[in-house]
């Protein structure tokens, strides 16, 4: 995957709690990436196999919605997406970014 | 495009995003999950949101819902392009009459079959192919080919058929033992977990070229050697007993069955 602005910031979205689902809507918020580019850059990752993905238990809804998919990370794509925080760190085209780099 | 007309597409889009997100996922193929998703997704964005953000979708719509739908379009053209009846086909099916006579010995109607259904049911029954391999060969899906097998006139004399297995060294013994459903499994229907005929021959054949006990020869045994198909139906005279059948335990004396037509058929015949 290559390295943009946008996949960093996802990356950083992604690894701030690894172990939990993400919601599209939600990593967008977090990320600060529109959801027009981070939907197909979820997309490539669970093409990858960074990411698994599923859809919400419907008997567990509350409200009236249809499911939403979430997101998982796989250890290969906490590797990955370290790897490439790691070369992000590094990398001054993402100094703005370094405040953001405490995980 | 008139302003009203323009006019009235920013009102639905704005006040009914929803309906707005709906008509633009429908450049989204049918089952691509994107749909739900973002259909899912807008329930839990912020009402006031809601129309800027179906505006960030028309982006990624268009970026990648249209593309994949024109890769299916692409694929489904050409795959119909690709459908049996063409000269490929046909070409195939050159040399090979011998073999398809020898299917008429199975019940089977070839001259009433088309194209598509003598390649389907040669690749199936004779060469013992998997409906899988044949859609790979065609073009199709497995479901298209498992269709053309066994619609009709095909089905006719495709379910009838079967593969006699004559073991090479005799098991009376073991084969009286056997409760009488279990003899022939091609003869129970498919709803009481017996196999197919079509299926039951082609893994007679598979069982025939792989030289495996309980088929009498290797190779394309089915239309050469005749004599080792056994066909289930009236038609099937011959020196050989009848493997019909008596599927049911109990059965003592077949029961003459008739079709939806109210013709005769013979018992045995699978109706899956």
């Amino acid at each position: 995957m290559r390295k943009t602005h946008a996949s960093v910031q996802v990356a950083m979205a992604l690894l701030a709690n690894p172990t939990s689902r993400r919601w599209g809507y939600e990593l967008s918020k977090e990320s600060g990436v529109r959801s027009g580019v981070l939907y197909p850059m979820l997309t490539r990752m669970l093409d990858q196999g960074w990411l698994t993905d599923g859809w919400e238990d419907p008997t567990s809804i509350e409200e009236k919605r249809p499911p939403r998919r979430y997101y998982e990370l796989t250890d290969e794509g906490k590797l990955r997406l370290g790897g490439l925080l790691a070369a992000a760190r590094d990398d001054r085209r993402f100094a703005s970014l370094n405040l953001r780099f405490a995980w | 495009m008139s302003w009203s007309t323009l006019l009235v597409a920013i009102l639905v889009f704005s006040l009914l995003p929803d309906v707005a997100l709906r008509l633009l996922l429908l450049a989204y193929p049918r089952t691509h999950p994107r749909r739900r998703e973002l259909i899912a997704e807008l329930k839990i964005v912020p009402r006031q949101e809601r129309p800027f953000w179906v505006a960030e979708q028309v982006c990624m719509i268009l970026c990648e819902g249209l593309p994949t739908r024109l890769r299916v379009v692409r694929a489904t053209v050409l795959r119909r392009r690709h459908r049996p009846d063409n000269a490929a086909v046909i070409s195939s099916l050159k040399g090979r009459e011998l073999e398809l006579a020898g299917l008429t010995t199975l019940g089977i109607d070839v001259a009433r079959l088309t194209e598509t259904q003598r390649y389907v049911v040669l690749s199936r029954i004779v060469d013992g192919h998997t409906a899988e391999e044949v859609a790979g060969a065609l073009g199709s899906t497995a479901g298209a080919v498992r269709v053309a097998q066994h619609r009709r006139p095909a089905v006719a004399g495709a379910r009838r058929c079967a593969v006699s297995a004559p073991p090479r060294t005799p098991r009376p013994a073991a084969h009286q033992s056997k409760p009488e459903h279990q003899r022939h499994p091609v003869a129970q229907p498919a709803h009481r977990g017996g196999v197919g005929g079509v299926d039951h021959a082609a893994q007679g054949v598979h069982r025939a070229r792989r030289g495996l006990p309980g088929t009498p020869a290797a190779g394309r045994a089915l239309p050469t050697a005749p004599a080792q198909v056994v066909p289930h139906g009236i038609g099937a005279a011959g020196s050989s007993p009848p493997q019909t059948t008596a599927a049911r335990p109990g059965r003592t004396t077949p029961h003459p069955k008739t079709d939806r037509h109210g013709r005769a058929q013979p018992a045995g015949i699978s109706n899956s």
